[in-house]
């Protein structure tokens, strides 16, 4: 069993996370690793995936109690081709040269070909499945801030002071407030790698701050986030005076009859609804007559609802990898390129995702799936503020957040879940009055037939409590005033 | 007879039972290659893997057992000298408390029939060092002395920077605790070759032709073996040999097409998650239990499928529906590390607003008791949990009054009053850990119990009790808020009863509950032959990570509860 220490001097420089600069992989430092554990096999056609992820997490509870998490993740995989469709995959997280050896030579890696291994044919030129020995074009991203790396040792010291001072400022003198905060930064790099073949790469950082206020009493909370690649244009104060405000203001609730009201929604509930919708699109599934935009039985024999109008035609909703306000990494996991699209123009249906797998199949581009996506107003349509939404509002709640969301109904992407961080009754233009928390049931797809207005897109900070881990993929959409928003009934919770 | 000779002659016994031949089985079974976990993993927004691990495919049939393709890499003296290091480092660069958890874990999955396998394991290390108030973890992969000392002197400077601003934190004491444990376990699964696996999966899989029904057994097993070593800087060195199982075995009947509402699919509570071998799908009994659960299935696709007036209805949840119901709010709720609000900004909090409000307070009938339960094979057993306490079983819920929450070393203080009114030790309880030792331990009992009444009601008689409801089998998911407050429960199958007998399968329905009030509806616990052991997977935590749980939990019946329809109605 190995002990070696680190032979590979370009980490050893990143071993203190306190140590300015960047810590994750080079470009040139990744394909230098690959390169090496290449070496050790004999597997033909052999390629090999690495991903490194710096992470550093501060947290601050009731103002004083801190932990502070750093993490670094780095990850070697390997997957290769015999013949058409079997793959055979490593996944390492060593770095001693050693120990990586080992784990190859252990896997039977070094063998070619493997012994007994089925399905294997005669290599075929012309096998789509052999397009990873052919180099691809990518679009250019830019997903790299270095004031994010530079947080990553400078922010949490400052930062948490700041947003601690902003609460007991913000708190006053009877201190009624009690906050619960996060601030996290990470940067990572991605490499797919195919000698002379497909060269995927891509390094991203970001950044999210989040605040979480309630009541001492446990009758009131409120909660805001910004996320960043960015970090120089988090504004960590602003984040906990919103939560402030939004506490403090959700004071003394109010009862209100559920059922269905205009909804005014904050960039963060109508991002919490979007994030649902992204598989919805796979056209398999729609082809199967399973999805929202399946049009099983057409008298013309269609069974997809491209070109036809699905949304209020107020909506577009794109996703784009270079797009300034979040962006992603141009490709699949297997480095299949996706560059931008479109999904939705004027509310018509433009496009459905296919994986790579399923291009192949039906003979169209790959395009990853809208989890990353731009929902905006359509060129020319008017925009509104939320003021001006609440100030056309005769009667209706404002929703800053929901709870939990599940879906349900898997045919419309029924949602089910409940309001939390402050919900407040309008009437007559303002707010009336905070009001007890209420279980909804709704479908993004059918919301978006129902836009009264929609307002300025917004990358949206979702916290850390998600599922799928942090950070998501960027989802920036706007406020939105919707009609007929199905309040489904009340909730006990604060 | 080591352990693949015992599975080689359990297969071969159930071949024949089945009428065919071992080699037969082999032969149809295709040990296709594991895909790529990267594909998962990778885009430039979520973290490339929550868990660091080695994965590796295995050829497609291989008579060595899955131990000779993934054995353990790094020597448990070596991982011990590490953690040593590592406390040393902490403490010289100034840590008032340090601990250190390194662990090599192994992981073996086999999927349905024998076709998808990963194998892989993780290397890693998670190091917590404790300056004043400030509290620094650093967590990684492939602990190497000159990464681990680097870690210490990151975390100590880290916690020194924020002790500046943080509120003092008092850990309680704890013995030192020193030695060497392993889960016991029969047949090591690590030592069973791959060709054997398959052939005890596709013996589930050949229940479907046995049966001659379109009832198909999906069977799929994650087997985990870990050492973990823990070292404190109050002195404590310990090393565990843990092993675990998580099964999965799920009944699908019918073809299914996206949308088809007459498929229907349950999961078996046969196998539950514990700490045990390849034994545990070994047993004689099983398949005739397997065959008796299609049995039931197909009845239950005898039932015309239909839909009910929504509203309040008297529900009778079995022991899978109710324990998942519990396990999503109740088990929560009495973290102590929710009800201080530790988890506000990312889980929730708790829907007692304190632990004093929570202690004492009655939530249902004096039968309903509520346990963290270790020793035997209950899922998560340790000798020491994470922070090197001796885990106990304790009641949560005694006599239907909650009388204990979980807690670890630093925040068992806020329990104090209540522990010293009742002659306890102020200490916490042992159910602090993690599943990855490169994140941070947290609270996380790993098997809670439910009992059940002795001589309670089996399901056939609670369900013959009612007059007009729901019977509900199984749970999809238990949708909670951020507290725990309520929620919806949507079963993996419904049924209306009337008069006491099941009239209709219901499709599309959830039950909309409070809890509180759903516990206070709850007027019978069943007996014994209702209780069913199901995963509970929770998250939690800052970076936020699942862990696996067990409950237990008996069948109720509940005089009222909101039925309400999953069907969106367009406006």
């Amino acid at each position: 069993m190995s002990t070696h220490a680190d032979p590979l001097s370009c980490l050893a420089r990143r071993a203190s996370v306190d140590a300015p600069g960047r810590r994750v992989f080079t470009r040139d430092e990744a394909i230098a690793l690959a390169e090496r554990a290449l070496s050790m096999s004999a597997m033909q056609k052999f390629g090999i995936a690495i991903s490194h992820r710096v992470t550093a997490v501060t947290k601050i509870v009731g103002g004083r109690r801190i932990q502070c998490v750093d993490s670094d993740q780095l990850n070697l995989g390997f997957p290769s081709e015999i013949g058409s469709k079997i793959q055979i995959s490593v996944e390492t997280n060593v770095r001693d040269a050693e120990m990586l050896r080992q784990v190859i030579r252990t896997a039977g890696l070094h063998k070619t070909p493997l012994p007994n291994a089925e399905d294997q044919k005669p290599d075929d030129p012309d096998d789509p499945y052999h397009s990873f020995d052919r180099p691809q074009h990518y679009l250019p991203v830019t997903l790299w801030h270095d004031s994010t790396i530079e947080a990553m040792s400078t922010a949490r010291g400052e930062t948490i002071a700041n947003m601690a001072d902003t609460m007991r400022n913000g708190d006053g003198r009877d201190r009624q407030l009690t906050m619960a905060g996060s601030v996290a930064v990470t940067s990572n790099v991605y490499l797919m790698y195919f000698p002379g073949g497909r060269i995927a790469w891509g390094e991203a950082t970001d950044s999210e701050v989040t605040a979480s206020v309630r009541a001492r009493d446990g009758r009131a909370s409120g909660w805001s986030g910004q996320t960043n690649r960015d970090w120089s244009q988090i504004q960590p104060e602003r984040v906990v005076q919103e939560a402030i405000d939004m506490a403090n203001r959700s004071r003394g609730p109010v009862r209100m009859e559920p059922g269905r009201h205009t909804a005014i929604l904050s960039p963060v509930a109508v991002g919490q609804l979007v994030r649902h919708m992204s598989s919805n699109f796979a056209a398999v599934r729609n082809r199967a007559g399973g999805g929202p935009f399946s049009h099983v039985g057409a008298p013309n024999g269609r069974n997809l609802r491209l070109g036809e109008r699905v949304f209020d035609e107020r909506i577009t909703m794109f996703t784009d990898p270079n797009d300034p306000l979040g962006g992603d990494f141009p490709f699949f996991t297997d480095g299949t390129p996706s560059g931008r699209q479109s999904w939705i123009e004027g509310g018509v249906l433009q496009a459905l995702s296919y994986d790579p797998y399923d291009a192949l199949k039906y003979g169209k581009t790959a395009i990853r799936d809208p989890e990353s996506v731009h929902v905006m107003a359509a060129p020319g349509a008017k925009t509104a503020t939320v003021a001006e939404m609440i100030a056309n509002c005769e009667r209706g709640f404002y929703v800053n957040r929901f709870s939990n969301l599940i879906e349900v109904d898997q045919n419309s992407t029924g949602l089910i879940g409940s309001t939390r961080d402050g919900c407040f009754y309008i009437k007559d233009g303002k707010i009336n009055s905070p009001v007890v928390n209420f279980r909804i049931f709704e479908s993004p797809f059918l919301m978006f037939n129902r836009i009264m207005a929609v307002g300025t897109s917004e990358r949206v900070a979702f916290g850390f409590g998600d599922v799928h881990g942090w950070p998501l993929r960027p989802i920036i959409v706007p406020p939105l005033m919707v009609r007929d928003f199905n309040f489904s009934g009340m909730s006990d919770a604060v | 007879m080591n352990s693949s000779h015992r599975a080689v002659e359990h297969v071969s016994s159930l071949a024949s039972s089945i009428g065919q031949s071992r080699r037969t089985f082999l032969t149809r079974s295709s040990l296709a290659l594991a895909t790529g976990l990267i594909g998962r993993s990778l885009h430039a927004g979520t973290s490339p893997t929550r868990h660091m691990h080695h994965v590796i495919s295995i050829p497609v049939r291989s008579r060595r057992p899955v131990a000779s393709f993934a054995p353990p890499l790094i020597d448990p003296d070596h991982m011990r000298n590490m953690a040593r290091i590592a406390i040393e480092a902490a403490t010289r660069a100034g840590a008032h408390y340090a601990d250190v958890r390194i662990g090599d874990q192994r992981t073996f999955v086999n999927g349905s029939l024998g076709t998808t396998w990963r194998l892989g394991f993780t290397h890693g290390y998670g190091l917590r060092v404790q300056v004043g108030g400030g509290v620094a973890f650093v967590g990684g992969t492939d602990p190497t002395a000159d990464r681990l000392v680097a870690a210490a002197h990151s975390a100590v400077a880290t916690a020194r920077g924020i002790a500046r601003i943080a509120a003092p934190l008092l850990r309680v004491p704890a013995p030192v605790v020193t030695g060497e444990w392993m889960t016991s376990v029969e047949v090591d699964p690590f030592e069973v070759s791959p060709d054997d696996h398959a052939f005890v999966a596709n013996g589930f899989g050949a229940l479907k032709g046995y049966y001659g029904r379109v009832v198909a057994p999906a069977e799929s097993c994650k087997w985990t073996s870990e050492t973990r070593v823990f070292a404190s800087s109050d002195g404590s060195l310990v090393t565990q040999q843990l092993r675990r199982a998580v099964p999965e075995l799920w009944l699908d009947a019918t073809p299914a097409t996206f949308g088809d509402r007459a498929r229907l699919i349950h999961q078996l509570s046969l196998v539950p998650p514990c700490n045990a071998g390849f034994e545990i799908l070994l047993g004689t009994d099983l398949h005739a239990r397997i065959i008796e659960a299609m049995h039931d299935m197909e009845s239950w696709r005898t039932y015309a499928g239909g839909s009910i007036e929504v509203g309040r209805k008297e529900v009778v949840l079995d022991g899978q529906a109710f324990g998942a119901l519990i396990g999503k709010t109740v088990v929560p709720a009495l973290m102590l590390n929710n009800l201080l609000g530790d988890e506000q900004d990312v889980t929730g909090t708790s829907f007692f607003a304190s632990p004093d409000a929570a202690l004492g307070q009655q939530l249902g009938v004096p039968q309903l008791a509520l346990s963290v339960v270790t020793g035997g094979t209950h899922f998560g057993r340790m000798q020491w949990d994470d922070e090197g306490i001796v885990p106990r079983t304790f009641p949560l819920i005694d006599r239907g009054a909650i009388v204990d929450c979980v807690a670890s070393r630093t925040d068992v203080q806020a329990l104090s009053s209540w522990y010293t009114q009742r002659g306890q030790p102020v200490v916490p309880a042992g159910a602090f850990s993690t599943e990855d030792v490169s994140l941070v331990p947290r609270p996380s009992p790993g098997a809670l119990v439910v009992e059940s009444v002795p001589a309670g009601p089996s399901l056939t008689e609670l369900v013959k009790a009612m007059k007009d409801g729901l019977l509900v089998r199984g749970a999809w998911d238990v949708q909670v808020d951020q507290q725990g407050a309520g929620g919806s429960l949507i079963p993996q199958v419904a049924f209306e009863v009337r008069d006491g007998r099941i009239t209709q399968r219901i499709d599309d329905f959830r039950v909309d509950f409070s809890t509180k009030k759903l516990l206070k509806e709850l007027t019978v616990i069943g007996g014994p032959m209702t209780s069913e052991t199901m995963p509970n997977p929770h998250w939690g935590g800052l970076p936020l990570q699942n862990m696996m749980q067990t409950m237990t939990a008996p069948a109720v019946h509940i005089r009222e509860a909101n039925v309400a329809s999953n069907k969106m109605v367009v406006s």
